[in-house]
């Protein structure tokens, strides 16, 4: 009679954002627009050298992490994206830090991997086991004698060269005949017959497929950034960019071995394709990116860490490029949040090269001392709790070692505290000791 | 009164009552004799070449639309004309393009009989600024690129969509971001479109046959073999991408550009110039040059 047997309505998921930030000023006496503005100021203040109320944190790559904090599986980012979406909002709700990070570069529709049978990757859920991290295969993808064709006729190795290697079902576009000189009536007698072809019609729906699994996946991280705005969560970085053209030569297309034999073996046609794949990025950040006063760009420093390369190897293959990226990054008032991956002890001084307090230099295995001695009062720098302590260590180590960071990086401000890399394994009380040993020390 | 042509196997069986010789001995002179004019020795008489196209469907009774439409006719008549002309070879047999194919693909650079033209009304070439001035540049540095993103979807209204396709020249960092773009109907539209019109013009294909191989069977060489080096880039950027009033403009306002270009097609074409006989070096076949049309007379200086 009362309606006792009545189920309570599923709350619309606006309706639950709303009990969410309700519960937030509740719990911190600030609305989730004020903890924003906090937040992202503080990360700001840091950013151009000014000092900020205490050390910013950013939980780090979080991805893999977010999931099983969740009880998901790693195969969760890339088969079950709602829960995983959710499950980056919980654990940033949870840990409360300054930035959250998704974490999640090759992140994308499994399904979509299935269906282009994708040679580049391997991934948790498909050709890996559900709880694995997932695997970039490294290969020769441009063979060394086609950097000509590279370089003159990109599109065409795009397209029937670097494609039909780097996902099986779109072998058959290797079977096309070359596309410049379709001009005249030249498609019918060399081209269109190619297009009956049972294995080019299925890599063209195979394309399609993929496609539309991919677009349901994005559909399903549509407006995060935004939702997590609304809980008062600043993102560490707004968008990811290219970094030094040598790594998309080196990891993409020649491989590190084959890279590092061209530096050798052919180093006028490594370097002029290093300069095309620069030029078609300046072009592109023209269009693509937002003109919006300081959003952070991520990008990696990944071969121009300490023991890939000489110094003078560095100063010819590497870094021009690199700079040429991060100063048009500057000129549009974006921020350039590069990770540099390994340690890069030797190439610290290169960054007093560009403009001070515009960009940020995340450490991995770098000496946090030596890099706050060079780059202190240039640039901000972050890092580097290392994943193998976060996974392995105890809370009480990790709050040691973070202390240790707030007193050295933190000083005088330009230091945001994160880990040195993906944090797959961590453990959430070893994260949330992290997150909360900038509340508890300052610099 | 109505001439009588005659079936190919009548005009076949002619011919050899006429001549005394079978089809690959009168293949075997007629070339000799087109190679030796070619090697400037005497041959025994003047070698005549049969242009080709239309005539032959006039001459059987056809409409020219047949060279689209009706393979195995077009064919037939292409073959009881030459029997029964004789000459020592011809040059295109046409019969190139399916016209179902060219009707799915909408093409925008050409009319033939059958599709928007009267049947009988001969092929024509529409001239066009397919690539324009400020666009060199883009040829030059991907020109991949140019014709996929920028010509094909101007020369052909089926295509149009491709030009919504982004550069995918730095697209080698992740397929995901692109992927999307092949979700869109368009595209789904445009490859069926291809596969609408590959399929037609695979059927066209079988009902054309081995062309060079049948015509040799009944005692006819060809002077425009398939394969070597092709034509002057100038023809096609005159033809197809700039149109001749856009060539001639360049050849004053932007002369290094049009070089550029002319300088890069040749060497793409000397690098995939293709021999005569794949099998057999040294074996040489009449063609594989290209046409000279802008290089006739009157239209540029010396």
């Amino acid at each position: 009679m009362k309606g006792d047997n009545m189920v309570p309505p599923i709350p619309s998921r606006q309706e639950a954002l709303n009990r969410t930030r309700q519960n937030i000023e509740k719990k911190t006496a600030k609305s989730p627009g004020q903890l924003y503005a906090e937040r992202e100021n503080r990360v700001r203040d840091a950013i151009s050298l000014k000092e900020p109320d205490r050390v910013p944190v950013n939980i780090g790559g979080g991805g893999y992490f977010a999931a099983r904090y969740a009880g998901l599986n790693a195969a969760a980012m890339y088969y079950d994206v709602a829960a995983w979406r959710e499950s980056l909002k919980k654990a940033t709700l949870d840990l409360e830090p300054d930035l959250y990070e998704v974490g999640g570069g090759l992140a994308g529709s499994g399904l979509s991997l299935e269906i282009l049978d994708a040679q580049q990757i391997l991934w948790p859920g498909g050709n890996l086991p559900a709880n694995t991290s997932h695997q970039f295969v490294e290969r020769e993808y441009l063979r060394e004698d086609e950097y000509d064709l590279f370089i003159s006729d990109p599109f065409d190795f795009i397209v029937r060269y670097y494609l039909p290697r780097v996902f099986g079902a779109l072998k058959p576009l290797s079977d096309l005949p070359p596309i410049m000189p379709l001009t005249g009536a030249a498609v019918f007698s060399t081209v269109l017959h190619v297009f009956a072809r049972p294995e080019l019609k299925q890599a063209g729906q195979a394309l399609f497929r993929a496609a539309q699994a991919q677009e349901k996946w994005h559909q399903a991280m549509s407006n995060f950034r935004e939702e997590m705005a609304s809980l008062g969560f600043p993102p560490s970085s707004h968008l990811s960019c290219g970094g030094a053209p040598f790594d998309a030569v080196s990891d993409y297309l020649r491989g590190m071995r084959g890279s590092m034999l061209d530096m050798y073996r052919q180093p006028e046609k490594l370097v002029a394709a290093c300069e095309k794949i620069l030029e078609w990025r300046l072009l592109r950040e023209i269009s693509a990116y937002p003109k919006a006063t300081g959003w952070r760009a991520s990008c990696a420093l990944l071969r121009g860490a300490d023991g890939f390369m000489s110094r003078k190897q560095y100063e010819s293959f590497y870094w021009p490029g690199m700079k040429r990226i991060l100063l048009s990054l500057i000129e549009r008032d974006l921020v350039p949040v590069v990770f540099c991956e390994g340690s890069c002890d030797s190439r610290l001084e290169y960054f007093l090269e560009l403009p001070k307090g515009k960009f940020v230099c995340r450490f991995d295995q770098t000496d946090m001392v030596k890099a706050k001695a060079v780059l202190g009062g240039h640039c901000c720098i972050s890092g580097n709790v290392p994943s193998s302590l976060l996974q392995v260590g105890s809370p009480q180590e990790v709050e040691e070692y973070c202390h240790d960071l707030i007193r050295v990086a933190g000083k005088g401000g330009g230091f945001i505290m994160t880990s040195s890399g993906f944090i797959d394994d961590a453990s959430p009380a070893n994260v949330k000791a992290m997150v909360d040993s900038v509340k508890k020390y300052r610099p | 009164m109505k001439t009588h042509v005659p079936s190919e196997q009548e005009a076949l069986k002619r011919t050899i009552e006429e001549t005394s010789k079978t089809p690959k001995q009168l293949y075997r002179e007629r070339e000799k004799r087109i190679w030796d004019a070619i090697q400037l020795k005497e041959p025994d008489r003047v070698p005549v070449v049969f242009g080709g196209t239309f005539f032959a469907a006039k001459y059987a009774g056809l409409p020219f639309s047949s060279a689209y439409y009706d393979a195995a006719s077009w064919k037939e008549a292409y073959k009881r004309t030459m029997l029964d002309f004789g000459p020592d070879a011809y040059g295109t047999g046409g019969g190139n393009d399916s016209g179902l194919a060219l009707e799915t693909l909408d093409p925008r650079q050409m009319l033939w009989p059958g599709g928007p033209l009267h049947p009988n009304a001969p092929y024509q070439f529409i001239e066009g600024e397919y690539m324009k001035a400020d666009e060199y540049e883009i040829f030059l540095d991907d020109p991949t690129d140019f014709i996929l993103r920028y010509y094909l979807p101007r020369a052909y209204g089926a295509l149009a969509h491709l030009s919504r396709l982004p550069p995918l020249r730095e697209r080698f960092q992740g397929l995901p971001s692109l992927t999307t773009l092949f979700a869109t109907p368009e595209f789904q539209e445009v490859a069926r479109t291809l596969s609408k019109a590959g399929e037609a013009q695979t059927r066209w294909r079988e009902g054309m046959g081995n062309f060079a191989e049948e015509m040799a069977a009944i005692g006819f060489p060809t002077i425009m073999q398939r394969g070597g080096a092709g034509g002057a880039p100038f023809e096609s950027i005159s033809s197809y991408l700039r149109g001749m009033q856009g060539a001639m403009i360049d050849m004053y306002q932007r002369p290094e550009k049009l070089l550029a270009v002319s300088e890069k097609m040749s060497r793409w074409q000397i690098a995939r110039a293709t021999p005569a006989d794949p099998q057999k070096t040294g074996k040489q076949k009449l063609g594989g040059g290209g046409g000279i049309l802008r290089g006739a007379d009157g239209f540029m200086s010396r």
